[in-house]
C-alpha cells in the first residue's frame, strides 16, 4: 500500500551535519534535508509506536522482550548499514527520496548540479560546457553568479525563500549560574516557509498489515518535531517519479541526475570511465550503529546495548550529473537495499543525440 | 606547427580546507597541495622557458634548511606548460611517483609521532588526556603505506589533458580546467582518513621542515590574536599543542602584568587576490609568461616576509594570491597598515597601473569555526571584486553573532582618511573612548547627519555643541580628521543610507582595533 507522507515543521528545524558540537565546534548549522537513514528511523519508530510495540516510560524506552519478535516483522532487527548487501526492513517496502510540495501541491525539487550550463561535446575527454544564458564557455568565475534553486514544473524558488535561517546564539552556565564566556554557541536551524512541506512517499507490504495514521512525530538528533500527514491512495504517490523526471530538460546528451545521495563501492577511475564526463559533488554520512556486548549479573550474561556511530561514508550528493552514462554505470548504482529506503535514485533523461 | 599545451590541475583545495579545525591543520592542508604541485614539476623544471604557470625558479626547490621561500606553499594547483613527445606518459608516472612517495613519508611520519606521543603520555601529566587520545587514534594508522596510498589515490583529484589551442592557450585551457574541477571524486567507505590523522599530527613532520618552519608548533589562534603582548608573557609553554584555547585565555587573564582587550581574542583572516591578472596573461606572447609568473611570485614572497613581520603566519603565497593569518592589532602597528604594505609591494613589484590587489578581511572570534571564518574571508573577496575592484571588504564578526561588513575602495580620499583616523585614534592613550560615544550617537542623529554630513563646518560645529572632549587636548587631532573623513564619506557615496552605514561599520571597527566594546 502506498501513502503519500506529508511533514510539517511545528517550528524551526535542525538536521545535524558530520560537525556539531560534539566535535568540539561551538557552530553548527543543519543541513536542508535529513538524511534517508533518519527518515527511516522515524518510521521504523513510529510503526513501533502505532502498533503497540514500543514502552514508553520516564526512565527511557524499549521493545518489551514478549513482543520483540513480532516487533521485528514490523520493522526488521538490525540498524541500517550503507555498504550491507541487504537489511531486513521489516513491513516497509521501500521509501521514496524526501522532496518538496508548495502551496500547489506541485512538488519540487533541487536542481542538478548543471544548472545553468549545458555540454556541448566531449573530444578526448576534454569536456566543452557551456553557460545556458549566452552560449559562451563555461568559467568558474562567470558559474558563480549562477545559483541553485529548488524547482517545481511552474515554477522556482530560491533557497533562502524556502529554508528561512533561524541563528541561535546561545550560553551555558557553570554551576554558580555564572555565565560561561568561553561556552557560547551558535546554532543555525531553518524554518520551512509556511506555504511548503517535506514530503516523500511509502510503500508498506499488506502482510502483516501495519497500523501507520497521521500523527506528530520527531525527526533528526535533535528530535525536531513534525506534524506527520499520512494520505493513502494520493495520486502524488503513484506518479512522483515521472514528476520527477519532468523537472529536467532535455539536452543534446543523454544524462544521468542522481535523485537522491548515492553510495557506489568502486574506484572513482571506474566510475567516471563509465561515463564520458560529470558534475559531482559529495556528502559525507556516519549512521549509527546499535551494538551489544555482555556484561556478567550473578554468574548470568546479559546483553548491554550501546550506540556508536559508524564509519564515514562518502556518497555522491543528489543531482549530481553523468553525461553519456554506460550500462555499467547503471549497474554501479543499482542497490536494492540502499535504493529501497530511497538512496541511489536516478533518472536517465536522453539527450536529442547520442555518440 | 601549431604548439601543444599541457594543463594539469589537483585538489580538492577548498574541501580540504573546509575540514581544518584547526590552523595547523589549514595550513597542512594548503601546504599538502603546494608540495604535491612542487614535486610533480620539479619532473620538467628544466622546461621553465616553455612552462606558461607558474613560475619556475631553481630557489623553489630548495628544501628545508636550505630553502629561500619559507613557511608557507609557493606553487597554486595548476601547471601550464608546452607539451614534447612523450610528456603525457612522463606526467603520469611522474604523478604516480609523487603520491606513493607522499604516502611513505606519511606512513614513515606516523612512526615518529606514535613515539613521540607515547613518550608525552610518561612524561606530560597536565596533559595526560590529549596525549593518550593521539596515542590512540596514531596507533590505528601503523604500518599502512599501500592503505595510505590507495587513499590518496581516490581523495586527490588530479586532471590533466593536452590541447591544440586556437588562440590564447590561457583563454582556451584555463576554462577547461575549471570544469575539469567540476568532476570531483570520492573516497566511498572511509574507515579511517589517513589525510584527517596527518593533518592533525603535522608538528615534527616533513612538512615543518620541508617548509623551513622553525619551532614546533604552527601559530594557533590564540597565539597570533595576542602577538603584540608577547614581550610580557613570561610563559614559554603557554601554546603547547596541547593546552586548549580556553586555558591560554585564563593564563592570561590572570596575569596582572597583561591587559587583554578584545581584540585579543579576534582573529583577522585575509584573503588576497591580484585584480585582472587574468585578463593581462591573456595577452602575454611565449616569452613573456615566465617573466611576468616571476613578479608575482617576488610580490607573494615579499608579501609573505611582511606578513611574518607584522606578527601574521601566512597560510599560502602562490600566483597573485595570498591567505594569511594576522593579530587585528601588534607591536607593529594595525592591521590595515599590513593591508596598505602588501599593497604597496604590488605595486612595486608588479609595475602596472592597470592592475591592483583586492582584498577580503574577516575578523572574527577565536573560537569561531575556522571553516565558517574562512568562508566570511573568501565572501568578502568575491564582494570587494564584485564591486569594482581595487578594494577591501571588512566583516567583523561578532562573538555575539552580529557582524558588521562594509567594502571601501583603495583608491577613494576615504580610504586614506580612514587609515589616517584609525592611525590616530589608536595613538591616542586616554581611555575615555570618545569615538564610542559619538559611534552611539550616529543612529540617533542620523538624520541630522545625512543633512549636514558634506559640510564640514556644519559637522565641526556639531561635534563642539555635543562632545565635551572633542577639541580638547589629545582629541583635536582627532577630531579633525574625522570630520575629514564624515565629509568625504558624505561626499563619495550618493545614498545617505549607505554613507551613514559606512561611517557606522567603520567606526566601529577603529573602536574594536582600539580594544573598545563594541
Amino acid at each position: 500500500m502506498k501513502y503519500l507522507v506529508k511533514l510539517k515543521p511545528l517550528d524551526k528545524f535542525f538536521f545535524g551535519k558530520n560537525q556539531t558540537f560534539g566535535d568540539d565546534n561551538y557552530f553548527a548549522k543543519s543541513s536542508y534535508l535529513p538524511q534517508q537513514t533518519q527518515l527511516l528511523g522515524m518510521l521504523r519508530k513510529e510503526l513501533l509506536i502505532q502498533n503497540g510495540f514500543l514502552t514508553q516510560k520516564r526512565r527511557g524506552e524499549w521493545v518489551d522482550k514478549s513482543k520483540s519478535d513480532e516487533a521485528k516483522r514490523y520493522v526488521g532487527g538490525e540498524s541500517f548499514k550503507i555498504d550491507s548487501s541487504h537489511i531486513d526492513l521489516g513491513v516497509i517496502s521501500e521509501i521514496s527520496p524526501l522532496f518538496l510540495l508548495d502551496k500547489d501541491d506541485a512538488l519540487c525539487y533541487f536542481r542538478a548540479k548543471d544548472y545553468g550550463i549545458y555540454l556541448d561535446g566531449v573530444e578526448n575527454s576534454i569536456p566543452d560546457l557551456r553557460l545556458k544564458s549566452d552560449g559562451g564557455v563555461y568559467t568558474e568565475k562567470k558559474a558563480k553568479r549562477l545559483c541553485p534553486k529548488l524547482i517545481s514544473v511552474k515554477n522556482e524558488y530560491k533557497l533562502d525563500e524556502v529554508f528561512i535561517e533561524d541563528t541561535q546564539v546561545g550560553i551555558t552556565k557553570g554551576r554558580t549560574g555564572a555565565t560561561d564566556d568561553n561556552a557560547f554557541f551558535k546554532k543555525t536551524s531553518y524554518k520551512l516557509d509556511k506555504e511548503f512541506c517535506f514530503a516523500f512517499v511509502l510503500d508498506l507490504v499488506d502482510k502483516p498489515s501495519a497500523k501507520f495514521d497521521s500523527s506528530v512525530v520527531t525527526l533528526g538528533g535533535e528530535r525536531s518535531m513534525f506534524k506527520m500527514e499520512v494520505l493513502k491512495e494520493h495520486h502524488l504517490s503513484e506518479v512522483y517519479e515521472k514528476k520527477l523526471e519532468k523537472l529536467y530538460e532535455k539536452e543534446k546528451y543523454d544524462k544521468l541526475i542522481l535523485l537522491s545521495d548515492t553510495f557506489i563501492q568502486d574506484s572513482n577511475k571506474n566510475i567516471f570511465d563509465a561515463s564520458s564526463f560529470a558534475i559531482t559533488d559529495s556528502i559525507a554520512v556516519r549512521t549509527i550503529d546499535s551494538k551489544v556486548t555482555k556484561w556478567k549479573s550473578k554468574e548470568k550474561d546479559m546483553p548491554k546495548y550501546y550506540f556508536q556511530k559508524s564509519i564515514t561514508y562518502n556518497l555522491f550528493k543528489q543531482g549530481s550529473v553523468f553525461y553519456k552514462p554506460t550500462e555499467k554505470l547503471e549497474k554501479m548504482i543499482e542497490n536494492k537495499n540502499l535504493q529501497n529506503i530511497g538512496y541511489n535514485k536516478y533518472k536517465i533523461i536522453k539527450g536529442e543525440k547520442n555518440g | 606547427m601549431n604548439k601543444i599545451y599541457i594543463g594539469l590541475t589537483i585538489g580538492p583545495v577548498y574541501k580540504t580546507l573546509s575540514n581544518a579545525k584547526k590552523t595547523g591543520e589549514l595550513w597542512s592542508g594548503s601546504y599538502l597541495f603546494s608540495y604535491i604541485m612542487r614535486e610533480i614539476i620539479r619532473e620538467f623544471k628544466d622546461k621553465e622557458k616553455t612552462v606558461v604557470l607558474p613560475a619556475i625558479e631553481d630557489n623553489l626547490f630548495l628544501e628545508n634548511k636550505e630553502a629561500i621561500y619559507q613557511g608557507a606553499g609557493f606553487f597554486p594547483d595548476r601547471f601550464i606548460f608546452e607539451k614534447e613527445n612523450g610528456d603525457l606518459e612522463k606526467l603520469q608516472n611522474r604523478v604516480d611517483t609523487v603520491i606513493e612517495k607522499l604516502a611513505g613519508k606519511i606512513d614513515s611520519h606516523f612512526k615518529i609521532a606514535l613515539s613521540n606521543a607515547e613518550k608525552k603520555v610518561n612524561d606530560d601529566a597536565d596533559n595526560l588526556e590529549f596525549y593518550k587520545k593521539k596515542v590512540k587514534s596514531l596507533k590505528d594508522v601503523q604500518g599502512k603505506k599501500s592503505e595510505i596510498e590507495n587513499y590518496l589515490k581516490e581523495y586527490l583529484q588530479i586532471h590533466y589533458f593536452e590541447k591544440e589551442p586556437i588562440n590564447h592557450v590561457i583563454d582556451e585551457l584555463y576554462p577547461i580546467l575549471d570544469m575539469l574541477e567540476l568532476k570531483q571524486g570520492l573516497v566511498p567507505r572511509e574507515e579511517i582518513n589517513y589525510l584527517s590523522v596527518f593533518m592533525q599530527n603535522i608538528n615534527g613532520s616533513f612538512f615543518k621542515n620541508d617548509a623551513s618552519i622553525k619551532g614546533e608548533t604552527f601559530p594557533s589562534l590564540p597565539f597570533i590574536a595576542t602577538k603584540e603582548l608577547h614581550k610580557k608573557i613570561d610563559n614559554d609553554a603557554l601554546f603547547k599543542d596541547s593546552i586548549d584555547d580556553t586555558t591560554i585565555y585564563d593564563v592570561l587573564e590572570a596575569d596582572k602584568k597583561i591587559k587583554l582587550k578584545k581584540h585579543h581574542k579576534y582573529i583577522a583572516i585575509v584573503h588576497a587576490d591580484g585584480d585582472s591578472i587574468g585578463s593581462l596573461i591573456s595577452t602575454l606572447k611565449d616569452d613573456e609568461f615566465q617573466p611576468f609568473n616571476k613578479k608575482l611570485l617576488d610580490f607573494t614572497s615579499s608579501s609573505n616576509e611582511i606578513v611574518k613581520d607584522y606578527g601574521g603566519s601566512v597560510v599560502y603565497a602562490g600566483g597573485d594570491d595570498l591567505l594569511f593569518f594576522a593579530p587585528v592589532v601588534s607591536d607593529k602597528g594595525h592591521i590595515f597598515e599590513l593591508l596598505k604594505s602588501i599593497r604597496e609591494k604590488f605595486d612595486e613589484k608588479i609595475q602596472n597601473d592597470s592592475l591592483s590587489v583586492s582584498f577580503g578581511l574577516s575578523i572574527s572570534y577565536y573560537k569561531y569555526p575556522l571553516n565558517e571564518a574562512l568562508k566570511a574571508s573568501v565572501d568578502a573577496l568575491e564582494y570587494a571584486k564584485g564591486s569594482g575592484k581595487n578594494s577591501t571588504t571588512m566583516k567583523l564578526q561578532q562573538h555575539s553573532g552580529q557582524y558588521v561588513q562594509t567594502t571601501i575602495k583603495h583608491s577613494s580620499p576615504s580610504y586614506e582618511e580612514f587609515e589616517n583616523l584609525t592611525k590616530e585614534y589608536l595613538e591616542i592613550e586616554d581611555e575615555k573612548a570618545m569615538l564610542s560615544s559619538f559611534h552611539h550617537t550616529i543612529r540617533k542623529f542620523e538624520d541630522v547627519l545625512k543633512a549636514i554630513g558634506k559640510d564640514p563646518v556644519a559637522v565641526e560645529n556639531f561635534f563642539e555643541n555635543n562632545f565635551n572632549d572633542a577639541h580638547k587636548g589629545q582629541y583635536i587631532e582627532f577630531t579633525n580628521k574625522l570630520v575629514n573623513y564624515i565629509q568625504t564619506i558624505f561626499s563619495e557615496e550618493k545614498d545617505e543610507k549607505k554613507a551613514i552605514d559606512r561611517l557606522y561599520t567603520s567606526l566601529k571597527i577603529i573602536k574594536f582595533l582600539k580594544g573598545e566594546e563594541i
